[in-house]
């Protein structure tokens, strides 16, 4: 990757969802090049549509209309499989809660995207990335018996083990006090360079640790 | 209730299966007892005694003489109705004369009914009840061809039959009426009679000075006795059935407590807000309390319109067993009865109600505000291993002592085997945890964090898994018990005819007042292609605290093979020739008989006392056989009559032929002709019959657990839908997914099925020394047949794998859309 290259582009896009007999439009007609190798930020209120951007990037959703290119994929023209095996090679995805595996260690939980991507050196790899994120010692520790800060940590090692291009995380401070979520977003900004990394908050502090901030307003992504 | 509608739904037809089961069951039970016992009063009529077992004409002829206490002779037996040969008739024949004689102080439902006296007018007439009439789609004038054996009769329908209630109606459902005189031609017993009704009055005298009228083999017996002996006899077979179908309701129990757990689990958060908004503890407990009482009426209604239909399959069944191992009885459905309806609503509403205590401390551990999170509520047993184990330990030494506390009741017998495997059933959760941590390295070696993820999902759904395979055990154990048994007692039984039955055909007269002239050995002797002839007597050995069956044989040496002792004194056969007696292992059950004890006997009024030599297995009774050596019976008792002669026929003879020239040389026409072979076939065909009904309890009660997973593993689905969606979110395909579900379920029969194995064989033992000593009085070695292991594993595993079909189609389908912001 090269910093200057496009990692995803956004052309056009559209999602609208019905509720009850209204239909609401969350993003309309939106057009975005997030640049590649370096941290951005989308801001915007609750409800202007951040997650349902970052589902549409990770292909968890898909959009009514409009383009998205993500490593080289059109992933808003590909099947749910090759979406899927998409997000399991190129995007690590850091969720607001959390979302470990509680029936899985930390070490296990990060080790996991490895394991489906059938890499090798696992171990030493799964050691590193928790070693980036300040938890080598909790390898062995359910979810349960760890914080929310060391928790929201695992989650960022288990997206950056596999050294995706885009890592995604939404509201990744939300559940956090000011403290761990300023650590979380030291650690967030540790790989970028490797990794391109779109960060959803609504915090305005926070979107300051990224180089490049994007508001959502009225449907569309634009430039503060 | 409303928003979980598969799972309620799932957990009506849950329960309206065992409580269909049970009512079936029951319906079935009251039925047949009704039929018998109505028929045993219609033929009893209002007599104070009756003499049962074949007797002359002219024991009836001197009774009548010499004590003039009224008394009817009666004639007694089935047909077969040409043209319908599915359809068998009773024949029942009665003397007009001595009937009005007998009945005139009585009002009783034939002579009250129309003047019997017509039977004399014309032979081979009968009377029947309308309803028989109709079943047999003719009207009075009509004649009907019947066949016993192999001789055909015609008889004129003369007159209707009237029964005054409902219940004597039934009891004389296809039942022909006849002068004594036509019933003795068409049932081949010319100058006998089934049995001679009595009105005694009430003195030790009137009963003596009959009794010495008798002759070997005819016993007097009170009308209260033998209502009592005919009950027990039916009580130990459908006690077995009841407790069969009590399994299918436990398996229910197992549903509805999950259901009503998962409901309450679902609550949580709002159980919390309404703690906190004030609402009591008591009110949401006693709205949890009314949903399952909801639950359990609407499956209760729908379980015994459902059990009204399995009714009828099973009291046919019930019937069969019956008629083939008792008497024959035509037994019709009785519906309403007050025991069925009382069983239906009580454990169709009480047992969900049990089932949902767990589910109500849970809800009553909620606390305002901050609820306990979800997982904590359902696996909150995790910590409580010890407490666990001490539970199983008061289970299981509870249901030993309950079966100590009386040896012979079957219903303690149950109790303490239902116990018993309560107690291991608590064990089900921790050996569950052991071996989804034992299997986690295997897995984890085979198929890396996603092996793990499989089987430790199994431990830690905690709570929900175990149900779900304790739900599953029970029935595959139950399947593995009952088939083990009835895989032990079938070889048993044919290996005990082969042993038995060593001669190659058998001549028996009918009755036990019938004999076999010596004449007539001596002609079976001289028929080309018999190498020798064993005589034998079926009669009774009369003691002073009753009686007993006894067979007085002299097969010579090969009798001595065929007998397998469970207990024996040293050199018993050169004392079995001079001396004794063995006995039965039933008949030493039921008498706390043990070798060296001595059976006392009435012999000519004087008392003599038998020698018990061996406890030797049999299945031919369970009221039990005592067996004495020819010599030894006739030297105590003096009667040298025969009733059975065994043919041992020359290497090469033909058998068909043999039986048709001994047919010829028994001139009595009383003797039944049988073919070992053709009787060893018989037999074991009735034994299969005998138990078809178990089979379809059994399947049954497999039915209820695969309700049971399928709504086991569709909350665990709901439970897990989070965590799948994560998977999915970070890179998991969908059908990795579907394959990790459907292994999961996989693997959760196979544990069911493995835990199954040894409660299973632990059921047999108890079924095999428990209940069956307890019912019949037999027991039989315990033979375990790997197919039935292998099957019920492999039950286990498809009932899992089946169940898991649409959950796994479903969490398949699960899109990790909202997945970002929920949580």
């Amino acid at each position: 990757m090269t910093a200057g290259s496009i990692a995803v582009l956004i052309r056009g896009l559209s999602k609208s969802y019905l509720e009850g007999s209204h239909r609401r439009v969350v993003l309309n007609n939106a057009n975005a090049k997030f640049e590649a190798g370096i941290m951005h930020a989308i801001t915007g209120p609750s409800g202007s549509g951040k997650s349902t951007l970052l589902n549409l990037i990770a292909g968890i959703d898909l959009p009514d209309y409009g383009e998205i290119d993500v490593a080289e994929h059109r992933v808003t023209s590909i099947g749910e499989t090759p979406r899927t095996l998409l997000r399991r090679q190129h995007i690590g995805i850091v969720f607001q809660f959390f979302n470990l595996i509680a029936s899985l260690t930390a070490a296990e939980n990060v080790m996991l995207p490895l394991e489906l991507n059938n890499e090798s050196a696992r171990k030493e790899r799964t050691i590193e990335a928790l070693k980036l994120v300040g938890l080598q010692d909790r390898c062995n520790s359910f979810p349960a018996a760890l914080s929310g800060g060391e928790r929201q940590r695992v989650a960022i090692a288990r997206a950056i083990v596999h050294q995706p291009k885009l890592i995604l995380a939404d509201e990744p401070t939300g559940n956090l006090d000011e403290q761990a979520a300023r650590q979380v977003m030291s650690t967030l900004a540790k790989v970028r360079g490797q990794s391109t990394v779109i960060v959803a908050t609504h915090s305005s502090e926070l979107a300051k640790f990224c180089e490049r901030q994007w508001q959502l307003r009225a449907g569309h992504i634009e430039m503060p | 209730m409303i928003r979980a509608p598969l799972h309620s739904t799932l957990s009506v037809i849950g329960i309206a299966l065992g409580v269909a089961a049970l009512v079936a069951v029951n319906i079935a039970n009251y039925s047949a007892r009704e039929s018998f016992l109505a028929a045993s009063e219609t033929m009893q009529e209002s007599a104070s005694h009756t003499i049962s077992g074949v007797v002359s004409d002219d024991i009836f002829r001197r009774i009548r003489l010499e004590t003039r206490f009224p008394a009817q002779p009666l004639v007694q037996g089935r047909v077969r109705i040409v043209g319908m040969d599915d359809l068998s008739a009773v024949i029942l024949g009665i003397d007009p004369i001595s009937h009005f004689e007998f009945s005139s102080n009585q009002q009783n439902s034939l002579s009250s009914s129309q003047d019997v006296g017509q039977l004399l007018n014309d032979a081979y007439s009968a009377y029947a009840t309308k309803d028989t009439l109709s079943r047999l789609r003719i009207d009075v004038g009509d004649s009907i061809e019947i066949r016993h054996r192999r001789e055909h009769y015609v008889l004129k329908i003369t007159g209707l039959l009237n029964a005054p209630t409902p219940l004597e109606e039934q009891s004389m459902r296809l039942m022909l009426l006849t002068d004594i005189a036509t019933a003795q031609t068409v049932l081949d017993m010319r100058g006998k009679l089934s049995s001679i009704q009595l009105q005694l009055p009430q003195s030790e005298s009137a009963v003596r000075s009959v009794e010495s009228l008798l002759p070997q083999g005819a016993m007097l017996e009170g009308r209260f006795n033998r209502q009592r002996s005919v009950i027990s006899i039916t009580e130990a077979f459908q006690t077995n059935l009841t407790a069969m179908s009590l399994l299918a309701l436990l398996v229910a129990v197992f549903l509805i407590y999950n259901t009503m757990t998962f409901l309450v689990m679902r609550r949580v958060r709002n159980i919390e807000i309404f703690r906190a908004l004030g609402v009591t503890r008591h009110r949401i407990i006693a709205g949890l309390i009314l949903e399952a009482a909801l639950l359990g009426t609407i499956a209760s209604v729908i379980g015994f319109t459902l059990g009204a239909q399995l009714a009828k399959l099973l009291l046919n069944l019930v019937e069969q067993s019956i008629n083939n191992l008792y008497f024959p009885i035509n037994a019709e459905i009785t519906l309403l009865n007050p025991q069925t309806i009382f069983t239906a609503l009580t454990l169709g509403i009480g047992a969900p109600l049990i089932a949902t205590v767990p589910a109500l401390r849970e809800a009553a551990g909620v606390l305002p505000s901050f609820g306990v999170p979800r997982r904590a509520l359902s696996s909150s047993g995790r910590n409580h291993a010890l407490l666990t184990l001490i539970a199983c330990g008061i289970f299981v030494l509870a249901g030993i002592a309950i079966m100590q506390l009386s040896p012979t009741s079957i219903v303690f017998g149950f109790a303490g085997i239902y116990l018993i495997v309560a107690g291991y059933f608590c064990l089900v959760p921790i050996l569950c945890r052991a071996l989804g941590q034992a299997m986690r390295s295997v897995a984890k070696h085979l198929f890396g964090i996603r092996g793990i993820l499989a089987s430790r999902a199994l431990s830690m759904s905690g709570g929900r898994t175990s149900v779900a395979i304790c739900a599953l055990c029970v029935a595959i154990s139950a399947t593995i018990g009952v088939g083990v048994m009835i895989s032990s007692f079938r070889t048993a039984v044919d290996t005990w005819l082969g042993d038995r039955l060593r001669a190659d055909i058998y001549v028996s007269t009918q009755g036990y007042g019938d004999e076999l002239t010596d004449f007539e050995i001596e002609s079976l002797q001289a028929l080309s292609g018999v190498e020798s002839v064993g005589i034998a007597n079926w009669t009774w050995l009369q003691k002073p605290d009753g009686r007993a069956r006894l067979f007085a044989v002299d097969y010579g040496e090969y009798a001595f093979a065929g007998y397998r002792f469970k207990s024996q004194v040293p050199e018993i056969w050169p004392r079995f020739q001079t001396e004794g007696v063995i006995v039965s292992e039933p008949y030493a059950f039921k008498h706390s008989i043990a070798i060296g004890d001595t059976l006392k006997a009435l012999a000519h009024g004087d008392v003599v006392e038998l020698p018990v030599l061996g406890v030797y297995y049999d299945y031919s009774s369970d009221r039990g056989v005592v067996s004495i050596h020819r010599d030894v019976y006739v030297s105590f008792f003096g009667d040298t009559r025969i009733t059975t002669a065994a043919l041992f026929a020359k290497p090469g003879a033909d058998l068909q032929m043999l039986a048709d020239a001994a047919a010829l040389a028994v001139e009595s026409g009383y003797a039944n002709i049988w073919n070992a072979g053709a009787l060893h076939k018989a037999s074991m065909d009735i034994f299969d019959q005998t138990f078809t009904i178990t089979t379809v309890l059994r399947v049954l009660a497999v039915v209820v657990a695969f309700i049971a997973v399928v709504s086991i593993l569709a909350m665990i689905q709901i439970d897990r839908e989070r965590e799948l969606r994560i998977q999915n979110a970070i890179g998991f395909t969908t059908r990795q997914i579907w394959m990790s579900a459907t292994a999961e379920a996989g693997v959760m029969g196979l544990f069911a099925g493995l835990l199954s194995l040894p409660v299973g064989l632990i059921l047999t033992w108890l079924l095999i020394w428990v209940v069956n000593q307890r019912s019949f009085g037999w027991t039989m070695e315990m033979l375990i047949d790997i197919p039935v292991l292998t099957d019920a594993v492999l039950i286990s595993v498809g009932a899992a794998l089946l169940a898991a079909l649409v959950p796994a189609w479903r969490l398949a389908k699960l899109a990790p859309v909202q997945l970002m912001r929920v949580e």
